[in-house]
């Protein structure tokens, strides 16, 4: 009988409460995941892991959490009570963690508005939201730029510069929609710092981000209002996740991928939301407004 | 005055009604192509008056689109005798920040509304139903369970909870996303017998036959209740494919029931009516037919993608999808990735237009490319604009066969724009 390697274990993505949180083409994320784990060889398990199950999170590598309305994520955090333990002891563990939209707000110490009430969450991201009323959404395109030592942009760097964008990989885009104003602990760092849009709470940064073995958790740890979806036009960020995940067994690198379409769609996406939500602004004017922002990029406790 | 609102179905059910009412001698003052928001519902209505300023000609309808955020204060100014809610799907979320603030809207609405008018809804919506279904003398109507039935309501989950309790609806079936025979495990909650009841046949793009049945007369609203007989039924073929227009098609004619014109006499009118603009309409383009159809949320490209991906290529020979993200279509268009678009092209070539095109494109990637480094199986590319994309996805395919254009709105308008201005395009006389 010959040993399997442990890479040959499928990867385990868990989709917490699909049914209540999915919201925005939330299930574009793990399609994304799926096919660029397979394209490398990798087989993965998709877990739906719904409010009322009693699933097992031992032998996940990735936790993805969508968006929901209001009422929905009454019900994600009754569940989420029950679910606490197992999660937290996942992503401790060393599975990685990625929470859009209404899984952030969940998923940090306390979601608060005016319909739910005051909702606890497990803290796994060092955050808390408070929503305002539906008339201050925050709606529309948002580009990030990473911090100079930023992983993710690392991991997209190579194949955003063969594609022909060599400065795509410094960048995040995506959509918000919400009306939550979250504001970040010690724990955590934005995950960057808004371009084009408003962010966590419009003082400069989008998202919350603790990397591998920050807190105490051995896992990554992502939450952010991005969807979009968020991953189909940020292949660094997918592959970024997807490397977390491998390295628990021992895989340092993925093979590269022909991502001139997704690098495509990503710079397409930025320069239509800057012409709309930024118009006439210069990049050099941009320039100067990512310095105000810089010190909002230090590194977390 | 007759409103029309909802999440989908909006303008093929006022158009509908109009065609029915006005078969049966009543003149109708009409909102055309879409334009539903406040300005042009009054625009409609002050061009309607006439120098005199005078609305009411004796004996003339209104039948009205009504966006559905602006629906509360359509229903505060007009005398409304007839409200038509077709159905409530996730639509431009962008523009409605979430699809459960329109529902206290509506709530609010409804509670504030006149006797006097009468409330025709689609009973297969369960949280149309959860809002109507108790009003004194509500008409529904719905499907019967059609041929190709789904089984579980569409996974978005703004609709997959019972609006009561929020414990999962069972389904029976479904017909297009949560619209179907549902039911509450939990507290009772249950889709009630709608007044007229519909059997759709499709026959791919060429359109369906309906069979109607219905319960009894409107005229003093004990037809309504759900205790009498059914009273009535009848065969009418119909131009306009897809589930969606079999329930435009009950929604027109329970409209026109509540104002005395009863389904035998709706009937020839439904039979000869054609679509409203980009419905399915069908253009000659170089001795090739276009179809236009419009799509706007995951409902509709999923219905539109079980057609296409049901028709033989002798159908639908070749498709150009059309992604733009203008205010009117939704800034939003991550919709796409709620539903599998990708049945829809497989075994046919397309084309990808329109400003989101390199993302529509990234969608079909991640579902047709099995090994890395392949193309798009059947991808012809992205083209510049709308009118470029029409021209490859037709050069594809020999005279006489049929493209598929699956659009946005706003593209959707400035492709045809574009085609009667070139002279390329006539409608194409049914």
């Amino acid at each position: 009988m010959t040993r399997r390697p442990a890479s040959a274990r499928a990867l385990v993505i868990a989709h917490l409460f699909p049914e209540l949180l999915n919201l925005y083409g939330d299930l574009g994320n793990i399609r994304v995941l799926v096919q660029r784990a397979r394209w490398r060889g990798f087989e993965v398990d998709v877990r739906a892991v719904g409010a009322a199950d009693d699933a097992s999170l031992d032998d996940v590598d990735i936790v993805f959490v969508g968006g929901g309305q209001d009422k929905q994520q009454i019900t994600v955090a009754r569940s989420l009570e029950r679910l606490e333990s197992p999660l937290v002891a996942a992503i401790r563990g060393g599975a990685s963690l990625l929470a859009v939209c209404g899984g952030y707000q969940n998923l940090g110490h306390r979601y608060r508005s005016e319909l739910v009430g005051d909702l606890r969450g497990p803290g796994l991201l060092d955050v808390t939201t408070e929503a305002t009323s539906n008339a201050d959404r925050f709606v529309g395109g948002v580009v990030l730029e990473l911090p100079p030592d930023s992983p993710i942009a690392a991991a997209g760097r190579e194949s955003a510069g063969a594609a022909g964008y060599p400065f795509a990989a410094r960048h995040l885009v995506g959509f918000e929609n919400h009306s939550g104003r979250t504001r970040l602990g010690p724990g955590v760092r934005p995950l960057g710092a808004v371009l084009v849009g408003m962010g966590n709470d419009r003082t400069g940064g989008e998202g919350a981000i603790a990397l591998p073995g920050e807190g105490g958790f051995k896992g990554l740890r992502i939450g952010t209002y991005l969807h979009g979806p968020l991953l189909p036009r940020n292949p660094h960020l997918a592959d970024f996740l997807l490397l977390c995940a491998l390295r628990r067994r021992g895989i340092d690198e993925l093979a590269p991928l022909d991502d001139r379409a997704e690098w495509r769609a990503h710079e397409a996406f930025a320069e239509h939301w800057q012409a709309i939500r930024r118009p006439g602004e210069s990049k050099s004017a941009i320039g100067r407004r990512l310095e105000q922002l810089g010190n909002l990029l230090g590194p977390s406790r | 005055v007759v409103l029309v609102s909802g999440t989908n179905g909006k303008t093929s059910t006022t158009h509908f009604t109009a065609r029915i009412l006005e078969s049966a001698g009543k003149t109708t003052i009409v909102n055309r192509s879409g334009a539903n928001l406040e300005q042009a519902i009054t625009s409609t209505l002050v061009s309607a008056a006439g120098a005199r300023g005078r609305l009411h000609r004796p004996g003339s309808i209104a039948v009205l689109e009504v966006d559905e955020a602006v629906l509360p204060a359509a229903v505060r100014i007009l005398p409304v005798r007839v409200l038509v809610l077709t159905n409530l799907f996730r639509d431009q979320l962008d523009r409605f920040g979430e699809t459960d603030h329109l529902v206290r809207l509506w709530s609010g609405m409804l509670g504030g509304l006149a006797e006097s008018t009468t409330v025709v809804w689609c009973a297969d919506d369960p949280r149309l139903t959860a809002l109507v279904g108790d009003r004194a003398g509500a008409v529904g109507y719905g499907l019967r369970r059609p041929e190709r039935a789904g089984s579980t309501a569409q996974v978005t989950s703004d609709v997959s909870a019972c609006p009561v309790c929020g414990v999962p609806l069972a389904y029976d079936w479904t017909a297009v996303g949560h619209l179907g025979a549902y039911a509450c495990p939990s507290c009772g909650f249950v889709r009630p017998d709608p007044w007229l009841s519909v059997t759709a046949t499709e026959r791919g793009f060429e359109g369906q036959t309906l069979d109607l049945s219905w319960r009894g007369s409107l005229a003093d609203r004990a037809g309504a209740d759900p205790g009498a007989e059914e009273r009535g039924s009848l065969r009418v073929d119909v131009h306009v494919p897809t589930l969606g227009n079999a329930y435009n098609a009950a929604a027109a004619v329970t409209a026109a029931a509540v104002l005395g014109v009863e389904p035998p006499a709706a009937a020839p009118a439904l039979a000869a009516a054609s679509v409203p603009f980009a419905r399915f309409e069908t253009l000659m383009v170089d001795g090739r037919r276009v179809v236009l159809s419009l799509v706007k949320n995951p409902a509709s490209l999923g219905e539109l993608t079980r057609t296409i991906a049901d028709s033989p290529a002798s159908a639908v020979a070749s498709v150009l999808f059309v992604f733009s993200d203008n205010f009117q279509d939704g800034r939003d268009v991550s919709w796409y990735w709620d539903v599998d678009p990708a049945p829809m092209v497989r075994d046919r070539p397309f084309v990808i237009a329109g400003r989101r095109a390199p993302d529509f494109a990234l969608r079909l990637k991640y579902e047709l490319v099995d090994r890395p480094g392949d193309p798009i199986p059947g991808f012809l590319g992205l083209a510049a604009t709308p009118a470029d994309g029409l021209a490859r996805a037709l050069a594809a395919i020999p005279p006489g066969a049929t493209c598929v254009v699956v659009s946005t709105y706003t593209a959707l308008l400035a492709l045809r724009a574009t085609l009667v201005d070139r002279g390329l395009a006539t409608a194409m006389p049914r």
